[in-house]
């Protein structure tokens, strides 16, 4: 299967990971430093606080080098991490449970937030984060996949092993319950 | 709303979500430090056929086959054996069977068992054992072409996992002749329990 659009391929991965497993441990850096921002982006939506998105990212990477010998299309590294990540979102939210704490407060997103635009932004991003949190952890992780990791059904039934209409229905409950809770909002 | 149709209000939301989060900026430093103590061999390291006699536990009318599974490898065929007659093995393709055919115990401090999981596929070009165990990244399983089975073992600690086998790197197929939980996301999964070693 071919996979979609959304997650990065690097031409030059299938390299890397070629080096660490050669005995090149400070290789993997690259990857690191290549895949943080987008991943760790997807976790902190996922989980809601970034201290356990940097846990489920570190984790992530930790296990994807442990198992480097077994990604067997080196060149979609990316996506085979992603894969990883995505599963490690899943046992945190699961042991995790729902918090008090149920939206996500990065304190330097929302200064830089209400520098920008004060007041309004700031209030309109905490509600998206509130919201994103209220919905079902299957729903959340099927919008922000479609929706801001802009991946394709394929690609997403491949990473989280649901079946591409099952993964549209979640998409389309999902933008129904964003859409209640933050059309109030709105206005 | 279908796949192509552009909504501005869900636009809107996904736009603020895709703002850059700002993890610690030691990030990076923190990850590569605690790879130092994981050495690379750890990810080469394949697990080793056992060197141990193995045990199959099947019923008497089958111990035959069970034993001429035992040296020909071919466990999928004393596995089918014991639940049908060897005739109904090719027919029923595309069905998974896991039977814990061999638990033999490969760490003592850490009561770790080396559990066989056999899969019987039609069409597959491949298939593979993903489950908790594997962090669900695909475990190859080998087949033997002479039963049509494919066949993976892994050392397992005892409790209880969730697995589903994966065909052709596409199809997650779960096991019907085993019990059944909901995964993380509601999806089914195959669950194997492995007891402790008295």
């Amino acid at each position: 299967m071919a996979l979609s659009q959304g997650l990065p391929i690097q031409n030059d991965d299938a390299e890397i990971v070629a080096k660490v497993l050669a005995g090149d441990t400070a290789a993997y850096a690259t990857l690191v430093a290549r895949y943080r921002a987008q991943f760790g982006r997807y976790a902190v939506r996922m989980l809601g606080t970034r201290e356990d998105a940097e846990e489920a990212l570190q984790d992530a990477f930790l296990r994807a080098y442990r198992s480097l010998a077994k990604c067997d299309d080196p060149e979609r590294f990316g996506s085979w991490l992603f894969r990883i990540l995505a599963n490690r979102c899943r046992t945190a939210g699961t042991r995790r449970g729902r918090r008090d704490k149920t939206f996500v407060r990065d304190e330097v997103a929302l200064m830089d937030a209400a520098q920008q635009h004060p007041a309004e932004r700031e209030a309109w991003r905490e509600e998206i984060d509130r919201a994103l949190m209220m919905l079902e952890p299957e729903q959340r992780e099927a919008f922000l996949l479609k929706h801001v990791e802009d991946l394709g059904y394929e690609e997403m039934a491949e990473i989280t092993g649901v079946g591409v209409s099952a993964l549209k229905m979640r998409v389309k409950r999902a933008c129904e319950r964003l859409r209640v809770l933050l059309q109030e909002v709105q206005g | 709303m279908n796949d192509h149709e552009f909504d501005p209000f869900i636009a809107k939301i996904a736009r603020e979500l895709k703002e850059p989060v700002r993890l610690d900026p030691r990030f990076d430093e923190r990850v590569m430090a605690a790879l130092e103590p994981d050495v690379i061999s750890i990810a080469s390291r394949r697990i080793e056929a056992p060197w141990y006699r193995r045990r199959v536990s099947v019923s008497a009318p089958m111990v035959g086959l069970a034993a001429a599974a035992a040296f020909g490898g071919i466990a999928a065929v004393g596995v089918l054996a014991s639940r049908q007659s060897p005739q109904a093995v090719y027919v029923q393709v595309d069905q998974p069977v896991l039977e814990p055919v061999a638990n033999r115990p490969v760490d003592s401090a850490n009561d770790i068992q080396q559990i066989q999981f056999i899969y019987v596929a039609g069409e597959a070009q491949s298939v593979a054992l993903i489950g908790d165990f594997n962090d669900w990244q695909p475990t190859p399983m080998v087949k033997d072409t002479a039963s049509g089975g494919w066949t993976v073992s892994i050392p397992l600690p005892a409790g209880r996992h969730q697995y589903q086998f994966l065909l052709d790197g596409t199809r997650h197929v779960t096991d019907p002749t085993a019990p059944m939980a909901s995964g993380d996301f509601g999806s089914p999964n195959s669950v194997v329990t492995v007891s402790p070693r008295p």
